[in-house]
């Protein structure tokens, strides 16, 4: 009995310590900020309030600040930035996890499949690549892009992400497509098929789950990435939304409850990509055949 | 196919991930290390060969000693952390209580997070002047005045390094639940037929039979902690002073704040040296058997 006890207490514990953070910042979204600021403090004085994702999503300036006009500095428009910065993050996003799928199964086929020399150099050489660290190639990638004339798109950041996932891709999916038994692909192959009618007509099908698994971490990873992100967006056009919020956090002049409304929306793409995460990748292939 | 022959080498299946692989790994070793060897300041039109200037001028600045030894502090503390908080979370989550199958998906959350936004959940509960960590103390009165608490140099690095391992722990969580889910259960029952309390089933069966996994994610967070910048960016922003200054930002900051690219590429070459340098010692120190069998 004790023991339950103990259980479920850590459970909580643990419960609490993951998701505690992200209710905080629930709250910290709709209390007004002068309550939110008070000293002794004094959190629940006033009417909690939707002002702010009024602003971010619709520009409507919250009331407290038309009131007093002092305050109107506080609104950065920076905040409005954040529906466009989730749309590009989506697009950057998808857009990797597109690009891993396509290009890292083929290459994981390739490894899987086909017996060619330089195989395992080849092999070592794109999977040692991630263990450089990213800051380490953080100037050598700004000049590169900047020579190919890439700066401040889209297409420079999806490069640079895709190269920073399709090396776990290719290690993830080789293992994968092996796991298949080879009998089938054979029989084709000796019946005249081609390799590329094999793998889109054999191998892709049989192994499209672990494909969107392995493609939605790349979407994660992608999503979350800062560094580059920060380096080679200039502009607010192709900035993602972690540059956005990270600038906002050290803007002074940003309202804390904008900033926690912000924060707030930022995250609902990240609980629901958490859950299906969960579902596909670790309880589907990592955790797969042992039922626990 | 399992005949003998060679194949020639399928280029067609493996070019678009080479040419990305070339064209942002191959070819910026090269240049970082180039650039690490010539005074390269956006400012000036010329880029003079200077030899080893760069590195000399990192390497003596004190800046840097700050930095690396913030550095390796983080790393040596959070790394053990992370693994050892995950251990813990991963055997929960393998255990039967009410409401599991909730739990185990949130333990993810922290990893879906960015960051940058992780530094900013964070700072709100630290933030020295309207942080809810501060409020609740002070409400429940356990202190007088408000902790500056990312204001003092001691106080930042802990906070910060909580928050870092905050986002590490669900990685690490799962890497070490899979590797629990393959020890057979058999050898726990045995254990525990012949009397082995729980410690000395965690020291006798769980953590020998999880070796080969306990020690990739240690590496792994060992990396991650080496590189970690984002938390730090907005959290802190590598303050106060240069306390929490990791040396990924002080990457960032000397060569895109100050705009001292040369600079900036000798301590990317260094850094990397230091990575490679830390995972092999890793690796030297544990009994080889462990990852061959692995």
């Amino acid at each position: 009995m004790a023991k339950k006890i103990l259980i479920h207490f850590l459970a909580l514990v643990v419960f609490l310590f993951c998701i505690g953070p992200l209710l905080l910042t629930l709250f910290g979204g709709i209390i007004p900020d002068a309550a939110l600021l008070s000293y002794p403090p004094k959190w629940f004085s006033m009417k909690p309030t939707l002002d702010y994702y009024n602003y971010i999503f619709r520009g409507k300036i919250p009331q407290s600040y038309e009131v007093r006009g002092a305050m109107r500095g506080m609104i950065s428009e920076e905040a409005r930035l954040i529906p466009h910065g989730m749309l590009n993050s989506a697009i950057i996003a998808l857009s990797v996890m597109g690009i891993n799928i396509l290009c890292g199964s083929m290459a994981a086929y390739a490894f899987a499949r086909i017996r060619f020399r330089g195989k395992s150099a080849t092999f070592m050489g794109i999977v040692m690549c991630r263990l450089l660290p990213a800051s380490a190639l953080a100037v050598p990638f700004y000049l590169i892009v900047q020579a190919l004339g890439l700066l401040d798109t889209k297409i420079a950041i999806i490069m640079v992400h895709s190269l920073l996932t399709l090396p776990f891709t290719v290690l993830i999916l080789s293992v994968f497509f092996r796991r298949i038994p080879i009998d089938i692909e054979e029989a084709a192959l000796v019946d005249g098929a081609s390799r590329i009618q094999v793998f889109r007509k054999i191998t892709l099908p049989l192994s499209a789950a672990s494909m969107v698994a392995t493609g939605l971490f790349a979407f994660m990873l992608s999503y979350s990435e800062f560094l580059y992100g920060l380096i080679l967006s200039g502009t607010k056009r192709t900035r993602s939304l972690p540059v956005i919020m990270a600038s906002l956090s050290i803007e002074t002049d940003v309202a804390w409850g904008m900033l926690m409304s912000g924060v707030f929306i930022t995250l609902i793409p990240s609980l629901v990509l958490a859950i299906v995460v969960w579902k596909f990748v670790v309880e589907g292939i990592i955790l797969g055949a042992v039922k626990y | 196919m399992r005949d003998k022959k060679y194949a020639r080498y399928p280029i067609e299946w493996l070019f678009p991930v080479l040419i990305l692989v070339i064209l942002f790994t191959v070819f910026p070793v090269g240049y970082a290390i180039y650039n690490s060897l010539h005074r390269i300041l956006l400012v000036l039109p010329t880029t003079p060969f200077i030899g080893l200037k760069n590195y000399i001028e990192v390497l003596t600045s004190i800046y840097f000693k700050e930095a690396i030894l913030n550095t390796l502090l983080f790393t040596v503390t959070t790394a053990p952390a992370t693994v050892i908080i995950s251990l813990g979370i991963a055997r929960l989550l393998l255990t039967k209580f009410y409401g599991r199958a909730i739990l185990r998906p949130v333990v993810l959350i922290p990893w879906a997070i960015p960051g940058s936004v992780a530094g900013i959940l964070w700072l709100w509960i630290f933030h020295g002047q309207w942080g809810l960590l501060n409020g609740f103390l002070l409400k429940l009165g356990i202190i007088k005045n408000y902790i500056p608490w990312l204001m003092d140099a001691r106080l930042a690095k802990f906070c910060v390094s909580v928050a870092h391992i905050w986002t590490q722990v669900p990685f690490a969580s799962i890497l070490l639940m899979a590797a629990l889910t393959t020890i057979p259960k058999d050898i726990y029952e045995a254990a525990e037929v012949d009397g082995a309390g729980a410690f000395r089933r965690l020291f006798s069966i769980t953590i020998p039979q999880i070796k080969g996994m306990i020690i990739i994610t240690l590496i792994y967070e060992c990396i991650m902690g080496l590189t970690s910048y984002d938390v730090v960016y907005s959290m802190t922003a590598g303050g106060p002073g240069g306390a929490t200054t990791l040396l990924s930002y002080f990457i960032w900051a000397e060569a895109f704040k100050l705009l001292s690219f040369g600079r900036g590429a000798a301590l990317g070459v260094i850094m990397a040296v230091i990575t490679f340098a830390l995972i092999m010692a890793i690796l030297k120190a544990i009994p080889t058997d462990i990852l061959v069998k692995e």
